[in-house]
């Protein structure tokens, strides 16, 4: 009596690997690559007012955002639309801040005035803008008069 | 007898490699990419938010409640949907619940803003905040381009 066939004893596991196979590449495929979300600090204005006037007026940015992003500076055009990372907005920021940093009683006051149907992310390169400034700010600052000079303490959206 | 032993031991031994080492990797892989592709669905609403280069990464410890606008204008807490941001009262009462809970004086309000959401939706939502006495919100944005 011969002996039985060996191949018998195993089983065909090609199917069963092509199978699998499609399933991790469909899962591969479909799967999106999730990004993780940072964030902008933003404070608002302070509910609570003042009732006495301050002794120095402070010096105010009128910041105009267009519906189309165009941004324009107490009435000067910075940047283009397209320029997300706004060197002149920066520079200029930066600039009215070493002013103030230098003096002890200088106020800076950023208002904010977008369009009502500008888009957020116009905002958002405005405020990012801000706290590249206020960074750069802040590491200058070391030794100055001014220890206080946050200038993202003082925005007003409008 | 002794022969067929013999080959038994060869053809099982060099010809035919173990695959199931392999099977259970893909396995492994496969119960992976189902898990997490739930995880995602089960999520928060999905929005593109803006880029920003000098965005920070989340403080780990803080207290926060999270709010999410959509191009349209629809408003979200957490994962649920709570109206048009046309009509903030809900998003108000919100955080003054949270804010008048232990340590809720220390409650940061994130704000996850489509890109493409209007400025009047956004002040709107911020108008809430401030409303319910929040003075210090948080916008989402990614760091670097997708």
């Amino acid at each position: 009596m011969p002996p039985p066939e060996l191949e018998e004893d195993s089983v065909d596991l090609t199917p069963m690997i092509d199978v699998v196979f499609l399933l991790l590449i469909f899962f591969m495929v479909t799967m999106r690559i999730v990004q993780e979300e940072t964030e902008l600090i933003v404070p608002l204005p302070s509910s609570v007012q003042s009732s006495e006037p301050p002794e120095f007026p402070p010096q105010n940015i009128d910041v105009e955002i267009a519906f189309g992003g165009q941004v324009v500076v107490d009435g000067l055009p910075k940047d283009t639309p397209l320029d997300r990372a706004m060197p002149q907005l920066t520079s200029y920021f930066l600039q009215q801040g070493q002013v103030a940093m230098n003096d002890p009683n200088a106020k800076v006051i950023i208002n904010i005035k977008p369009e009502t149907l500008a888009r957020h992310k116009y905002t958002m390169n405005v405020l990012n803008a801000l706290t590249k400034a206020n960074k750069k700010l802040e590491e200058m600052q070391q030794g100055k008069a001014r220890k206080d000079m946050f200038l993202l303490t003082q925005i007003m959206f409008h | 007898m002794a022969k067929s032993k013999i080959k038994k031991a060869d053809v099982g031994g060099s010809d035919d490699p173990d695959l199931t080492p392999m099977i259970d990797v893909i396995f492994l892989l496969i119960i992976f990419f189902l898990i997490a592709g739930r995880m995602i669905q089960a999520g928060r609403p999905e929005i593109l938010v803006p880029v920003a280069e000098d965005s920070v990464k989340a403080e780990k410890d803080s207290i926060r409640t999270e709010f999410t606008i959509d191009s349209q204008g629809n408003l979200y807490h957490m994962d649920r949907p709570i109206g048009s941001v046309g009509d903030p009262s809900r998003m108000t009462e919100i955080i003054e619940e949270k804010r008048a809970q232990p340590g809720g004086d220390k409650l940061q309000v994130y704000l996850r803003v489509d890109q493409e959401a209007t400025y009047q939706d956004v002040k709107k939502a911020m108008g809430a905040c401030a409303k319910a006495k929040q003075q210090k919100i948080m916008f989402a944005a990614f760091s670097t381009e997708t």
